[in-house]
């Protein structure tokens, strides 16, 4: 290859190079200048490598040094980020100027309101002044008294809010986050947005310092893929970089995303979360439409078939700290789904669509039944009105148009769902198909989503049992011979086949649980059963009491002739004999 | 009818210090309104309260009264005032002390156990479905009750899906002052006398779990326990080797500390509560409460009174509650807990198990509950307490 040649290799290696560092960060330091700069080959300068960050948006700066153990002020005073944190505080001059520091803050030059105001002795006895009483009083005092202490030596009070804020940094830096996530989290604290992106960058400029890799090209598994808009960054600025000998690397198929997720954020109506795992080969685009894509996931399309479908958004992805790709999305006001399309040379592969609209179906049915009851709970959305809930035994026909004996709905508002903690109905013993729909108000009366369905699997047919005394002459008898007899009544409430039953004895303290849990006194043998009929045996129990009597379906018998009942004992009471 | 005058009780226990004391000894606290002649008097520094409570800013002085009970004037600046204070610890005494009865339940347990967790989702159920059950009402009884109950407990855990952060133990609340919670119970009377009301205060003390591994704060939660007129004790099957066994597995988050075990746990209560008695059983009831059942749940046979649905009766369902017992009592010998049963036997007049869960769900790893709250039984030890207390009705169905 001529200088030319290879001069202009290191520029585009340069570009892609440049076009990566800015999905995941807005500014940067020298260091990562001169990284870049040697990564990128001879014949690329440092002002090369400033011009190409520039292009791609990424500001180059000089970085501040953060400081590398906490100012004397505080760590003489090792309790004093716990009595922060029991406070809910991340700032100790949240609790100085209140509300005052969410108007924004700045720290490189010592901490300064956008209002003006400094962190001094004077606001501090301020602030001491109206400490509110309460539970947190003491330490709402304590953290006061430590900064007032802190403001006798000058400088030492701007030192703490900037420890405070690289502590927090470097936490979220530690969980994985990406420089833009950190410099997200630096603004969430109010401080102002140019110092968050510097203070971000140099952290994970540590943090990549502290963790050194290999210069050298990186490999086909390490190739970072990101989660762009095509439109806005093109494939092939995060593919791969081909290996320094310029050997074929066998194209690899893109891999589709099967596991995105959307979420709503919680008090944010107006923005859902989308989340997916990145693949191992591709670029990801996400595209939206009115309609889902005829496509199954995971087929494999043209590029030009893929970009026909819907239209690209903007939005682009950063890693969090569960090293899943995360962007938010506005709410579309109509109904909307979102496909992940995983982009690599002329293939484009299809993942899982998911649904993106204020009328989304209602996510995390489950159901759990306590006898008759069941109680149903799902993640309510934001937004709904009301719920409505039906069911009907499982096997009906699932038109709502036809009508179904068993079928059942009732309505569940909010209110009611918080208060009861979830939905709770009498279904009966039957296998239940229940399924629920979000009701959200709409421009022309509500709007109401499609279902979301679960199967709530059938209780066992209740057989009740009793124990009552041996009634009449040989229940005298009993008494006189002093012998322990009882009689066991069974009777089914419905239709049923009766399995073998045991009887046993326990002398232990508790009721036994299980047949294990005594010695077996007698033995029922199964037989159909009509509702209000009954089977009475005499049991025969040992010398001396007091003991626990049970009845079990008999283990010993195999699982299909154990049949589907449930035994229910009378109250535990009357199963101790005395 | 004229009405007699009530007789001054001898004995009244402070709903926030538990500290004893007899009627006539009750103070009052200067109203800091200006009397007739335009005198009145100034905060100052409480030196009782700042001993026992640490910093709790200015207080208008107080003053006893011995003619008077309900209301005085005070002595310096002529000003009426209907503010009683606890002569031990200055605390304002709710409204009504002293007229009703006060229950005083301390609420204990190990670190982690899920206390506080359960002392603010019974009070949610009791606002939203226990109190038209009962036809009662149980309001909080001071504002620090009112506001700290709604902003540092219920909004966090029922809005915020977050778990309390754990209880500080009482030695360093000694600074940071966290009082009981105390609420009044009201009742409206279904049977003799209909149309009349039955009260009581209830206060709550909720102990830290270190409030019993720690010297220190023993002696304090020996006053509490002594002065306490019912014990609930919260225990964890988590931290019992056969729990552990059968449980869900996401739900063994944490592992088990040795000074958490609850049969540890329940011979410090025990020793705490005889101590100073003569030798013999606890008189005072016992509520032993097993709690995160979410985590066994798929252990419990069909039939069993835990997958039951929650009984629905304006009452103390006695027959449920006692099957719930020996359902408890059985599940015990799987957990490896029979030492539990027996010391319980041994030691206590009244007690009774309970099984109960919270939140419904296994919290997150990040102690936060995803979705909706949905407890279970959580209200049946209370109940069963103040049916002890004859505040409640005892139903005997079946």
């Amino acid at each position: 290859m001529t200088t030319s040649g290879k001069q202009e290799q290191g520029a585009q290696r340069l570009d892609r190079a440049a076009a990566a560092v800015s999905e995941d960060a807005s500014c940067v330091g020298p260091w990562r200048v001169d990284r870049l700069c040697a990564e990128a080959g001879p014949g690329v300068t440092a002002a090369d490598t400033r011009r190409a960050l520039e292009r791609h948006g990424v500001r180059v700066a000089d970085l501040p040094g953060l400081p590398a153990r906490p100012p004397g002020a505080i760590a003489a005073h090792p309790e004093f980020a716990e009595l922060l944190t029991r406070l809910g505080r991340k700032l100790s001059a949240e609790l100085v100027f209140g509300s005052g520091l969410r108007r924004g803050f700045r720290v490189l030059k010592g901490l300064r309101l956008e209002d003006g105001r400094r962190l001094d002795r004077e606001v501090i006895e301020e602030a001491r002044e109206q400490t509110p009483t309460g539970a947190w009083h003491a330490d709402w005092s304590r953290v006061l008294s430590i900064l007032a202490n802190a403001a006798q030596e000058r400088g030492e009070l701007d030192a703490i809010a900037l420890w405070e804020v690289v502590a927090v940094l470097r936490s979220l830096a530690r969980l994985g986050y990406s420089q833009r996530a950190l410099t997200v989290q630096a603004v969430g604290l109010s401080l102002e947005h140019g110092e968050a992106e510097v203070l971000a960058a140099a952290v994970a400029e540590e943090r990549e310092m502290l963790e050194p890799r290999d210069v050298a090209a990186p490999t086909e598994t390490e190739a970072p893929v990101r989660a762009v808009d095509r439109s806005a960054a093109p494939a092939q600025g995060t593919e791969p970089e081909p290996p320094a000998d310029d050997r074929p690397v066998p194209a690899e198929p893109p891999q589709p995303v099967l596991d995105i997720q959307v979420r709503t954020i919680r008090s944010r109506t107006d923005i859902v979360q989308l989340s997916w795992s990145p693949p191992a080969a591709g670029v990801v685009s996400l595209r939206m439409a009115a309609e889902p894509p005829t496509w199954d996931a995971g087929t494999i399309i043209g590029i030009g078939d893929a970009d026909s479908y819907g239209r690209p958004l903007s939005a682009a992805g950063v890693p969090g700290p569960d090293r899943r790709m995360t962007c938010e999305l506005a709410m579309p006001s109509a109904r909307a789904f979102v496909t992940p399309m995983t982009f690599r040379e002329e293939e484009a592969a299809v993942g899982r669509y998911v649904e993106v609209t204020k009328g989304a179906p209602v996510r995390g049915l489950s159901a759990r039944r306590f006898g008759e009851e069941v109680r149903l709970t799902w993640d309510w959305p934001d937004e709904a009105v009301a719920v409505h809930v039906a069911w009907q035994p499982s096997g009906a026909p699932d038109d709502e148009s036809v009508p179904s004996a068993g079928r059942q709905q009732r309505t569940c508002s909010r209110r009611a769902y918080d208060a009861n903690g979830g939905f709770a109905a009498v279904m009966g013993y039957a296998a239940q198909r229940v399924g629920v729909w979000a009701v959200f108000p709409g421009p022309d009366g509500e709007v109401v989503t499609g279902p979301t369905e679960t199967e709530v699997p059938a209780g066992g047919i209740p057989v009740n049992y009793d124990v009552q005394r041996v009634p009449g002459f040989g229940g005298l008898l009993d008494l006189v011979r002093r012998k322990r007899r009882r009689k066991l009544l069974v009777h089914a409430t419905r239709r049923c086949v009766l399995p073998d039953l045991i009887v046993v004895e326990s002398r232990h303290p508790g009721i036994p649980l299980g047949p294990n849990g005594g010695v077996p006194v007698a033995r029922i043998a199964g037989r159909p059963m009509d509702p209000g009929t009954s089977v009475e045996v005499v049991v025969e129990l040992g010398e001396k009491g007091p003991s626990w009597l049970a009845c079990f379906v008999d283990p010993a018998r195999p699982a299909a002739a154990r049949g589907r009942v449930t035994l229910n004992p009378p109250p535990y009471a009357r199963l101790q004999v005395k | 009818m004229v009405a007699l005058p009530r007789l001054p009780r001898f004995r009244l226990a402070c709903p926030y210090c538990y500290e004893i004391f007899p009627e006539w000894q009750i103070e009052f606290r200067c109203s800091g309104r200006a009397a007739p002649d335009g005198k009145r008097c100034e905060p100052t520094p409480d030196a009782l309260r700042e001993n026992r409570f640490g910093t709790t800013g200015d207080q208008l002085h107080t003053f006893r009264d011995a003619r008077h009970r309900y209301r005085s004037v005070c002595p310096e600046s002529g000003a009426q005032t209907t503010t009683r204070v606890c002569p031990r610890c200055h605390s304002e005494l709710p409204v009504l002390f002293g007229q009703i009865r006060s229950q005083l339940i301390a609420l204990v347990g190990a670190r982690d156990s899920g206390k506080t967790v359960f002392m603010t989702v019974f009070m949610h159920e009791f606002g939203h479905r226990l109190g038209d059950r009962l036809d009662a009402a149980i309001p909080g009884a001071d504002d620090e009750t009112r506001n700290s109950f709604s902003r540092d407990y219920e909004t966090r855990l029922y809005e915020g899906h977050e778990l309390p952060t754990p209880t500080r133990p009482v030695s360093s609340e000694r600074q940071g002052h966290r009082p009981p919670m105390v609420f009044r119970f009201k009742r409206r009377n279904r049977s003799r006398f209909a149309g009349r009301t039955r009260q009581t205060l209830l206060s709550f003390f909720d102990t830290a779990g270190e409030d019993l591994i720690t010297k220190a704060s023993t002696e304090l939660n020996g006053r509490y326990l002594e002065a306490a007129d019912a014990v609930i004790l919260i225990l964890d099957p988590l931290q019992m080797a056969g729990g552990r066994r059968l449980a869900a597995r996401e739900a063994l988050q944490q592992a088990t500390r040795l000074e958490d075990d609850p049969y540890s746990v329940l011979q410090r209560i025990t020793e705490m509560l005889q101590a100073g008695h003569r030798d013999g059983p606890v008189r005072k009831p016992l509520a032993v409460v097993f709690t995160k059942l979410d985590a066994l749940w798929h252990e419990f046979p069909e039939a069993s009174p835990l997958n039951r649905p929650e009984p629905k009766s304006a009452g103390c369902d006695e027959v449920d509650s006692m099957d719930v017992h020996h359902h408890v009592q059985s599940l015990l010998h799987d957990w490896d807990g029979r030492q539990i049963d027996q010391y319980l036997r041994l030691n206590y007049r009244r007690y009774r198990y309970f099984g109960v869960s919270a939140l419904g769900a296994i919290p997150t790893p990040d102690r936060r509950v995803s979705g909706v709250i949905a407890p279970y039984r959580v209200t049946d030890p209370i109940l069963w307490l103040l049916c002890k207390a004859h505040m409640v009705p005892t139903i005997r169905r079946r």
